[in-house]
């Protein structure tokens, strides 16, 4: 059978404008979905890994023994395979008070070489004043937003009221006062806003005195999808309730899965549109080779075999549109940064190069700003990051080789009902 | 008409009406024609008297209301799709009156398909096709696409393709009536040569006398019956 690659690769090649435009509808639709997909895990995988390094943990060990027992379960945890790091944390709702305002606040006791002991929570939290200091009592850290809306800075002081005390018939276990002050240690930024104005860091020991002696004891794996391997182990170690990651934050991220779903398939439709008209133009050529394809079947080309001519016609049209768009996708999308700053960079110039020229008549000598794709004072981003997930790639990969070849199926669905007798008459 | 077995054609009691509207035309009538092998046969007859109805039957490219058609020992009137398909390409070659050349592909390439189709590996495709060329005499014009041949060229490829594969039976539906007459008698020349040069059994249908002339037995299609010109 190879007659129809040789016949098929042929009638490509020969087309006059035809394949090209319809290799470039594919090629535009996968590298359009690729890069979509990539900025879109770029976001969402960095809130996703903003919020298990700094607040939910892979694992979660619920009201574990204190004291000594306490610590040799932590270095038990710590010593299991796939463990990278094990925390112990306490969670007191409550509010702040500061310089003017006050804010509801997540306030999270850890203990002071919580991020020694915790690379990936530091290298999620950058400093703007001061540094993760929590061995004083006293200290605290508070987000950059959270600091901005009190008006505090490095050294100022806030009052903390934890909402236990402020339940009525409830106080603080120890008895201590309701309301406490802190200093202000360090301001941070987490990349993700909800923690940099809701979240503040307190001393361990401290926490205790105003929530109780209870806490949690969040851990780190080496690989996040490992989390049911695992989680038996240290529930076998620990004889305490176990939570995941998944379960704890089942409600966002099936959020933004669907998100992404309902992206991938609305940008899926450029390959109906792409498809119909690949369609359209094999329907056409089968119209237009019906004599060709008469002349085929006469000299001993089964019908099956003819439509398979006008099929790889399509696989190749999808392939080559399909590894072009990838091609031109991946090196976006890995590069999305570099890509967004030549954008930039470009229309800056051409701004630049039309405010020069237009200046004489406008009086102004210079454009009123630079253009940016994505401005820090507008957008709650550092920079883009695009982020190819493999599976990912190869479904949008078949997603364009499949819609063509979906609609060479369908539009030489005809050439079965040509027959050669009618065909190849000349009258 | 001869008998026997050993006939590499055998056609008995076909018969093939069509409706048009309230109408019935009868096309062929109880139909009778042997071809024994290595013999040229002509079957003139004036337009629309089913000379060419006759040869799809012949060719499996149309079907019989009733009769039946025994090519190469097998009878093929109540063959699949399928089996008729291997039997256009193992045992036969057509000619029709319009090249129907793949404007696409060169006549070298336009002349090894049937025999790429057939199974042969390309390579071998293409030298069986030079071959063909040669003998027709258009090595020159091996390379060329069909839009850069004449007429008369074009057929005589048309010609060599018909039997590349080495048909036993080939079928020319009016070979030459869309050539000049130069061309024409040319083509019929090569055509006759060619097939008894390689023993194949030749039915050319057409209403050129000249064409007609050069076949060792000829017949006149009348009223849907053969009988001998």
């Amino acid at each position: 059978m190879s007659w129809i690659g040789f016949i098929a690769g042929r009638l490509a090649s020969r087309r006059r404008a035809l394949p090209f435009l319809s290799i470039l509808g594919i090629a535009v639709g996968v590298l359009a979905l690729t890069v979509i997909i990539a900025v879109m895990n770029g976001f969402q995988l960095g809130f996703i890994e903003s919020i298990l390094e700094i607040s939910s943990y892979y694992l979660r060990v619920e009201s574990p023994p204190a004291g000594r027992a306490g610590k040799e379960l932590v270095e038990k945890i710590r010593s299991l395979p796939g463990v990278r790091a094990a925390v112990p944390f306490r969670e007191i709702q409550g509010l702040i008070r500061g310089g003017s305002g006050q804010q509801a606040v997540v306030i999270r006791g850890l203990p002071p070489e919580a991020l020694e002991d915790d690379p990936g929570m530091a290298g999620k939290l950058d400093f703007e004043s001061g540094f993760f200091d929590l061995e004083a009592r006293d200290s605290i850290l508070l987000g950059a937003e959270l600091a901005r809306r009190l008006r505090v800075q490095k050294g100022g002081v806030v009052t903390v009221l934890s909402v236990n005390a402020l339940v009525p018939g409830g106080s603080s276990p120890d008895s201590g006062p309701l309301s406490t002050d802190f200093t202000v240690a360090g301001i941070f930024r987490s990349g993700f806003y909800e923690y940099d104005l809701n979240w503040a860091f307190i001393n361990f020991e401290r926490s205790g005195e105003l929530e109780g002696e209870d806490y949690i004891l969040g851990i780190k794996l080496a690989d996040r999808w490992r989390d049911g391997k695992i989680l038996p182990l240290v529930q076998q170690i620990s004889s305490c309730t176990v939570r995941s990651w998944r379960e704890y934050n089942r409600a966002f991220f099936g959020a933004l899965r669907t998100e992404k779903l309902f992206m991938f398939v609305l940008v899926g439709i450029i390959f109906i549109v792409v498809g119909l008209n690949i369609y359209q133009s094999q329907r056409r050529t089968v119209l237009e080779r019906r004599e060709e394809i008469g002349l085929l079947r006469a000299v001993g080309a089964g019908d099956r075999a003819v439509r398979l001519v006008f099929v790889w016609d399509g696989f190749l049209i999808g392939f080559f549109g399909a590894s072009a768009g990838m091609a031109l996708g991946l090196l976006v999308s890995l590069n999305i940064s570099g890509f967004f700053s030549l954008l930039e960079k470009t229309i800056n110039a051409v701004l630049r190069a039309a405010s020069a020229v237009l200046s004489p008549f406008s009086g102004n000598a210079a454009p009123d700003g630079e253009f940016a794709v994505f401005s820090p004072a507008v957008f709650y981003i550092k920079e883009i990051s695009g982020r190819v997930i493999p599976h990912e790639a190869a479904i949008i990969f078949l997603f364009g080789l499949f819609s063509a070849l979906g609609a060479a199926w369908f539009a030489s669905g005809k050439v079965s009902r040509i027959r050669p007798a009618e065909v190849l008459r000349y009258e | 008409m001869s008998n026997g077995p050993e006939c590499t054609l055998r056609a008995h009691g076909l018969c093939k009406h069509y409706e048009s509207g309230n109408e019935r035309l009868s096309i062929l009538k109880d139909l009778c024609l042997d071809v024994p092998p290595g013999i040229t046969v002509a079957v003139r007859g004036k337009s629309g008297c089913g000379k060419s109805t006759l040869l799809n039957i012949l060719g499996g490219l149309d079907r019989c209301d009733s009769g039946s058609v025994i090519a190469a020992g097998r009878e093929i009137t109540g063959l699949s799709e399928k089996a008729l398909t291997e039997y256009r390409s193992r045992a036969l070659g057509f000619i029709f009156q319009f090249h129907y050349l793949l404007r696409d592909f060169t006549a070298l390439e336009n002349v090894m398909i049937p025999a790429y189709i057939g199974g042969m590996k390309k390579k071998a495709a293409l030298e069986r096709a030079a071959i063909l060329l040669e003998d027709l005499r258009l090595s020159h014009r091996s390379s060329h696409y069909p839009s850069q041949l004449s007429g008369g060229e074009r057929q005589r490829v048309a010609v060599a393709r018909s039997m590349v594969n080495d048909p036993i039976l080939i079928l020319a539906d009016e070979p030459t009536g869309n050539l000049d007459p130069q061309s024409s008698e040319a083509v019929a020349e090569l055509l006759y040569s060619t097939a008894e040069k390689r023993g194949a059994s030749l039915v050319v249908v057409t209403h050129d006398e000249r064409a007609a002339a050069r076949a060792r037995v000829r017949y006149e299609l009348e009223d849907g019956a053969l009988r001998p010109a």
